[in-house]
C-alpha cells in the first residue's frame, strides 16, 4: 500500500446482510492500516414482546414467546415453560422431560441443517447462494433438505405444527403422540444419522480461515447430558452459576446503531471479562465429554479436538450437534411409551403472593434466558428475554475488528512483497474483506428477529 | 398420483397475505373429494413444497403479491418456464422465498412439468385477518378461472398467461 492510500479513509459497507435471518447492516471504517470503526447495525424493527407479555396469563407465555422466532420457536417455549414451572415450584415427570428433549432435538436438527447448507456452506464453496451450490452439489443439497425435513417432522408431530408449535404447555403437553405415530420416524432418523456422518466428512474438506477467538465461552453444563433443557451456566473461565443468578453476572445495554441490545458479562474484579460468546462452540467446548461415544469418534475423525476456538469451524460443530440430536432422538423414540389416559400432568396452582421464575435453555444459536415476575392469579407483571443473538453481538463485532486488522496487515505485506507486480486494487481488496466479514457474521447464525424483540418505551406527556 | 395439485400459500393473520389460503379453502369445499385433484393450504417452510408436489404433473400455487397500485388484480405466471418477477415476490430475510424455492426446485430436478402461480395483488399486509375488499372480490374471479382450467382438462393457454382477469 502506498503512502497516498495510507492517508485515505475507506468505508466498507454492506447495506443488507444476506444469508442471515432478519435485517442487518455492516459498516467498517478504515484509515490506512487502522480500523477506525466496526458496527453491526441491526435495523430490524423492534417487536416489543416483553411489553406484550405484561398482564397476560403465565399460561400464554409459551405460545406468545414462540412467535418471536420462526426458526427456533421451541427454544422460546422451553425457556418460558421452565421459568414458569420454577415460579410455580412444579415438578416435571421423566416422560415429559424425554418428550421435550425429543422436540428440542427436532429443532436443533432443522435449524442447524438449514443454516449449514443454505446460509453458511455457500461461503466455503465461494458461491452466491444455495441455488448456485445446487448446480455443483445437487445430491448434497437434496440430502440436507431431507435431513432438515426429519427435524421438521419431529417438530410437527410433537409440537402440533412445524412453525410456531402449539402443543407445549406449562406442566407438559396438551397431547401425547402414540407409539404408532412416532415409530415410522425411526426409518428417517436412521437414514438421517448415516447421511449426517457422510455430510460431515464432506464439510470437513472445506477450507477454514485461520482465526482463533480469545473470549469467554458460556453455555449450560449438565452433569449427565449434552445440554439442551437443563444445566448450570458455566464458562471456560470459571463461571459456574445457577440459572436464577444470570442477571447478577450479565447485563444488557442499548447502543445507538442497533435496535438489538448488547449483552456483556458484568465487569467485576477482572475488568477484561466483558464480551463472551454463546452457541455451538461454547456448548461443544464445555460439554465434549457429554457427547455419545459414537459422536465423539466422528468429531475426532473430522479433525476437531475436544475444544474449538475457531468460529469458522462452527459449521462442523453444528453438524456434530445434529448427529448428537439424531442419536438421542433414536433412543427416545425407541423407548417411548405413550402415557396412560389418566396420566397426571400437574395442574397449575397459582401462587397467592408474587413470585419470580427463571429459565435458561440452549437454543440452536446458544443460551436463551427468560425471567418472569408473576403477580396474583398468574398475571405476568414483567418479562425479561435475552436471546443468544443479542449475547453474541459484541463478540461478532470483536471478530470483525480482529479479522479486518489481520486482513489489512496481510494485504500490506503481500503488496510489499511484490513491488514489480501490479498491486491488487483497493476495490478488490475491500471486496475480499467484505466477503470475509459477512462470512464471519454467518459463523454465528444470527437470528436478528430474536435479537430485536425488545425496546424500552418511555412516554412523555406534554 | 394426483394429476393436479392446488396449493394456497400465505399467512392467514397478515390480512391480504391470507388470500391464497382462503381461495384454496373455498376451492376444496367446491370441488369436493376427487381422486385426480388435491387442494392444500400450506403455511409451513416453503422449502418443503418440493417434497409436497413431488410426482405431480401440474401444480397451481396461489399467493398474494406485493402492492403494485392495483389491489385485487390477478396475474398468472408459468413458473416452470420463467423466474417469478422479483417486483411481485421480494426475497424475505426471514425465510426462503417462493421464487427462490422454485429456482432451487428447477436446479434439483424437482420442479413439476407444469407449475403455475396465481398472484393476487394485495394492499394491506399488516397483522389482522380481514381482506381488503377488492382482494376479497378477486377470489371469486380466481376460483372461477381455476375451475375453468380444470374443466378444460388442466390446460392453460399462452393468452391466459398474459391476461389480467380483474
Amino acid at each position: 500500500m502506498n503512502q497516498e492510500s495510507q492517508k485515505k479513509t475507506r468505508i466498507i459497507h454492506v447495506d443488507t446482510l444476506t444469508r442471515v435471518e432478519g435485517e442487518g447492516r455492516l459498516l467498517i471504517k478504515i484509515k490506512g492500516l487502522d480500523v477506525e470503526e466496526v458496527k453491526l447495525n441491526i435495523f430490524e424493527p423492534p417487536r416489543f414482546f416483553e411489553a406484550l407479555l405484561r398482564n397476560r396469563s403465565l399460561e400464554e407465555a409459551p405460545d406468545i414467546t414462540s412467535r418471536i422466532c420462526g426458526i427456533c420457536p421451541i427454544a422460546y417455549q422451553m425457556s418460558s415453560v421452565q421459568a414458569m414451572e420454577r415460579a410455580l415450584q412444579m415438578q416435571i415427570s421423566p416422560e415429559v422431560k424425554d418428550l421435550r428433549r425429543l422436540l428440542y432435538c427436532g429443532e436443533w436438527i432443522e435449524s442447524h441443517v438449514l443454516h449449514m447448507i443454505m446460509l453458511h456452506a455457500p461461503d466455503f464453496l465461494g458461491v452466491k447462494d444455495i441455488i448456485q451450490m445446487s448446480k455443483l452439489y445437487p445430491q448434497k443439497v437434496k440430502d440436507c433438505l431431507r435431513l432438515k425435513k426429519t427435524g421438521n417432522a419431529l417438530m410437527g408431530l410433537l409440537g402440533g405444527r412445524e412453525i410456531h408449535p402449539i402443543n407445549v404447555k406449562i406442566g407438559g403437553f396438551y397431547k401425547f403422540p402414540s407409539e404408532s405415530e412416532l415409530i415410522p420416524l425411526l426409518q428417517d432418523l436412521l437414514w438421517a444419522r448415516e447421511a449426517m456422518v457422510e455430510l460431515l466428512q464432506w464439510f470437513a474438506t472445506f477450507r477454514f480461515p485461520e482465526y482463533h477467538q480469545k473470549c469467554e465461552l458460556v453455555a449450560l453444563v449438565h452433569p449427565k447430558e449434552y445440554p439442551m433443557n437443563e444445566g448450570r451456566i458455566k464458562s471456560n473461565r470459571g463461571l459456574d452459576i445457577a440459572v436464577q443468578d444470570y442477571e447478577q453476572y450479565f447485563q444488557e445495554e442499548q447502543r445507538p446503531h442497533s435496535t438489538a441490545l448488547y449483552s456483556t458479562l458484568r465487569a467485576k474484579e477482572n475488568a477484561n471479562r466483558t464480551s463472551y460468546a454463546v452457541g455451538p462452540l461454547a456448548r461443544y467446548t464445555l460439554n465434549f465429554d457429554k457427547l455419545s461415544d459414537f459422536v465423539k469418534e466422528q468429531a475426532l475423525k473430522i479433525g476437531l479436538g475436544q475444544t474449538c476456538d475457531n468460529p469458522f469451524k462452527s459449521i462442523l460443530i453444528r453438524g456434530i450437534e445434529v448427529l448428537q440430536s439424531l442419536e438421542e432422538a433414536l433412543v427416545i423414540v425407541d423407548r417411548y411409551r405413550r402415557p396412560p389416559l389418566n396420566f397426571h400432568q400437574n395442574p397449575i396452582q397459582y401462587q397467592l403472593s408474587p413470585t419470580i421464575g427463571h429459565g435458561a435453555t440452549e437454543a440452536p444459536r446458544g443460551l436463551l434466558y427468560h425471567r418472569y415476575n408473576i403477580g396474583e392469579k398468574g398475571k405476568i407483571l414483567e418479562a425479561k428475554i435475552i436471546p443468544p443473538t443479542s449475547q453474541n453481538q459484541s463478540i461478532i463485532e470483536e471478530d470483525l475488528l480482529e479479522l479486518t486488522k489481520s486482513h489489512l496487515l496481510k494485504k500490506n505485506q503481500e503488496n510489499w512483497e511484490r513491488p514489480q507486480v501490479e498491486i491488487e486494487s483497493l476495490q478488490n481488496q475491500d471486496e475480499e474483506l467484505r466477503r470475509l466479514c459477512e462470512w464471519a457474521i454467518r459463523n454465528y447464525d444470527p437470528c436478528i428477529s430474536c435479537a430485536t424483540h425488545f425496546l424500552n418505551i418511555r412516554v412523555e406527556r406534554l | 398420483m394426483n394429476s393436479i395439485m392446488i396449493i394456497g400459500i400465505g399467512q392467514i393473520y397478515r390480512s391480504d397475505d391470507g388470500i391464497g389460503l382462503i381461495v384454496a379453502e373455498r376451492l376444496r369445499s367446491l370441488l369436493g373429494h376427487r381422486e385426480d385433484i388435491c387442494v392444500l393450504n400450506y403455511q409451513g417452510d416453503l422449502i418443503h413444497l418440493m417434497e409436497l408436489w413431488s410426482g405431480t404433473s401440474m401444480v397451481i400455487l396461489i399467493d398474494s403479491i406485493q402492492p403494485q397500485g392495483r389491489p385485487g388484480s390477478i396475474a398468472l405466471f408459468a413458473a416452470h418456464e420463467r423466474s417469478l418477477p422479483t417486483i411481485c415476490w421480494q426475497t424475505s430475510t426471514h425465510s426462503t422465498g417462493l421464487s427462490e424455492v422454485i429456482e432451487l426446485a428447477k436446479v434439483l430436478g424437482n420442479c413439476p412439468p407444469a407449475l403455475y402461480v396465481f398472484g393476487i395483488e394485495g394492499k394491506n399486509f399488516q397483522i389482522g385477518d380481514t381482506l381488503t375488499s377488492s382482494v376479497a372480490k378477486s377470489s371469486d374471479v380466481l376460483i372461477s378461472r381455476i375451475r375453468q382450467i380444470i374443466e378444460n382438462g388442466n390446460r392453460i393457454t399462452h393468452e391466459q398467461l398474459t391476461t389480467t382477469f380483474s
